[in-house]
């Protein structure tokens, strides 16, 4: 099982099946991450994004196949040290009545601590850290429920950043921002690989955000991958026809000289 | 702007009245009842007695009925903070996987079938009608459950079937038998109404241990309450400790039902009440609904014993009647949040 590639690949999956009880999502999926990169996955809505995300970070069990972590088989890894490895932000958590911004990014620090936490200097550096990261310095003190939609989803992302892992998954970390605080939050990933170094996956549903701030796409349809790779190479016409619907203009984004799509029919 | 997370002095400050709120609530329990004793009196006989009646009174009647109020109101209290919590359902209490309807039956059948048992029986006979009722809900919940897997929701459903079917038991037994039932109704109702100290050494242990298990794993419930995705992704064995914490307000729940039979509201209010004082962290909030749950059940029962003196009246209903209203204001202000 483990082969040299895996050994120096963040996530892979090996022949991976994902079901809900009898009906099979994803039924043979092998992907391979690469370390240091951004890695966006696209797809229809329903398509098995999450279902495949969730399984990459443990949160739903594997029908068959195996996911291993450079090389490593995930399951077999302790709980807290895959959280400190790898930290999962599912998409549109709810916050317990009450918690404060501080608080929640607190959590963060759970899987570096024992069974009964203290709070040792790196870990307030930790949490000071993420909260400079996202801007939500100034919000320590304040119920979650009392903040912008902006604000709360930059909360939550702080609370990942505050596990100091090596890899961030973000399931639609986007989704329900106004456009200036989607641009705030896709910089926030970009700016944590370029810095940090960090391996980051997101699910995305704008293709030319996820083809402008990407290193790696991989295209979804039915629970399968239909492409991975350079945005520039994966995003075709023949893709956007066969994994959405879609006919479309491909420019040439001015800055990156990736392409810009505007779409202007369904083929369906 | 409400805050969250108080300063430091704040939580003295609430902390420093909930145990006064408690003292004051055992003096009174000590001093009135059908016969009032002056507080001075109490104090002097508590660490002296004398063969005096208030003495008895005091030692053999009001202490260890006071203790056992005590005792099962901070237990169902934290039982619904911890069923609260890792369920992350607001409105879960005690009663919510049939615990008390489970306790209620067993009492009841005791009272109609076994009248001759010793009385020793009785309370492990209700403490077991309890857990069984939470197990028959927890398995029937486990065998419906399909690839969403063992969900709250699921639980809670399965919980008030269970609950619903102990009741038509109970009622069906109350109507066949009904000469033989007269002698449970007062228990059926919830009461603290001539409780021993043997009654109350049944169960101290038990509760005594869950309250203690119940404040070391405070922080894990804090994870829980994130939800099963983000605390899974924290690292915790989301699991396991939910399996381990509904079990440990399980048995805080039949404890308490088993000594002072079923008292609703205590469990889905008092929670709700520390929360809002103190906010979400339950390393703080459960030590204080604790406080807060033994208070009120005292002081619950020294009302039932005043306002239709010198005649009893059964907590539970003085509880129900009172928590009422609360449970309004809870539903509205849930309501309005969502
Ligand atoms: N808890 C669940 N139980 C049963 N089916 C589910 C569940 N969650 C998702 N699905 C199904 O799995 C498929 C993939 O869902 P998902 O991974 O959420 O898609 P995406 O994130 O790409 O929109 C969908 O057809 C959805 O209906
Ligand atoms: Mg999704």
């Amino acid at each position: 099982m483990n082969r040299p590639e895996d050994l120096a690949s963040p996530l892979s999956t090996h022949d991976l099946k994902l079901a809900y009880g009898t009906s099979v999502i994803v039924p043979h999926l092998n992907l391979s991450l690469k370390a240091g990169q951004v890695t966006s996955i696209i797809g229809p809505n329903g398509c098995g994004k999450s279902t495949v995300l969730r399984a990459l970070a443990r949160l739903r069990p594997v029908s068959g196949g195996n996911v291993t972590l450079y090389g490593q088989a995930l399951h077999s890894l302790p709980s807290k040290e895959v959280a400190r490895r790898l930290a999962m932000l599912p998409q549109g958590p709810v916050a317990p009545e009450g918690l404060s911004v501080e608080e929640l990014v607190w959590f963060g620090r759970h899987p570096h601590q024992g069974r009964f936490p203290v709070r040792r200097p790196e870990d307030r550096e930790a949490v000071a850290w993420a909260l400079s990261q996202t801007g939500m310095t100034i919000f320590g003190r304040r119920p979650l429920e009392a903040l912008s939609g902006g604000q709360r989803q930059r909360a939550w992302i702080a609370m990942s950043l505050a596990q100091q892992t090596e890899i961030l998954l973000l399931d639609e970390p986007t989704t329900y921002l106004d456009l200036s605080h989607q641009l705030e939050v896709l910089q926030l990933a970009q700016r944590l690989n370029r810095e940090q170094g960090k391996t980051v996956v997101m699910v995305l549903h704008d293709l030319n955000q996820a083809v402008r701030y990407s290193d790696e796409i991989i295209a979804m349809r039915d629970g399968e991958v239909y492409a991975q790779g350079r945005p520039e190479d994966v995003l075709t016409p023949a893709l956007l026809t066969d994994v959405f619907g879609l006919k479309a203009h491909l420019l040439s984004d001015p800055d990156t000289g990736r392409p810009y799509i505007i779409p202007y029919a369904l083929t369906r | 702007m409400r805050k969250a997370g108080l300063p430091q002095s704040g939580r003295v400050l609430i902390f420093t009245g909930a145990w006064l709120l408690l003292l004051l609530a055992l003096l009174a329990s000590l001093a009135l009842g059908a016969s009032e004793i002056p507080l001075t009196r109490v104090a002097q006989l508590l660490f002296a007695p004398d063969d005096s009646t208030d003495s008895l009174v005091v030692h053999a009647l009001r202490l260890p009925r006071t203790l056992v109020a005590g005792l099962a109101g901070a237990a169902l209290a934290v039982s619904g903070l911890l069923l609260q919590g890792v369920t992350r359902n607001p409105l879960a209490d005690p009663g919510i996987l049939g615990v008390e309807a489970g306790g209620a039956c067993a009492i009841l059948v005791m009272v109609v079938f076994f009248p001759a048992a010793p009385s020793v029986l009785f309370v492990p006979a209700a403490f077991l009608g309890g857990v069984l009722a939470a197990a028959a809900a927890y398995s029937a919940a486990h065998s419906a459950a399909n690839s969403a897997g063992l969900t709250p929701l699921r639980l809670a459903l399965a919980g008030v079937a269970v609950a619903s079917l102990l009741g038509a038991a109970t009622r069906s037994v109350q109507i066949l038998f009904e000469t033989r039932a007269q002698g449970a109704l007062f228990a059926l109702s919830g009461s603290v109404a001539g409780r021993t100290w043997e009654q109350l050494w049944q169960v101290a242990p038990w509760l005594g241990l869950g309250l203690v298990l119940a404040l070391l794993f405070a922080a894990r419930v804090n994870v829980l309450a994130l939800g099963e995705d983000i605390a899974s992704s924290l690292g915790a064995r989301t699991a396991r400790d939910s399996a381990v914490l509904t079990a440990l307000g399980v048995v805080l729940a039949a404890g308490s039902v088993s000594v002072v039979g079923p008292i609703g509201f205590v469990g889905l209010l008092v929670p709700h009440a520390a929360r809002a004082l103190v906010g979400a962290d339950h390393r703080l909030s459960l030590p204080l609904t604790a406080l807060l749950g033994a208070a009120f059940l005292i002081l619950a029962d020294v009302a039932a014993r005043v306002v239709d003196r010198p005649a009893e009246t059964p907590v539970g209903i003085l509880v129900a009647a009172a928590g009422a209203p609360f449970f309004v204001l809870l539903a509205r202000r849930i309501g309005r949040r969502a």
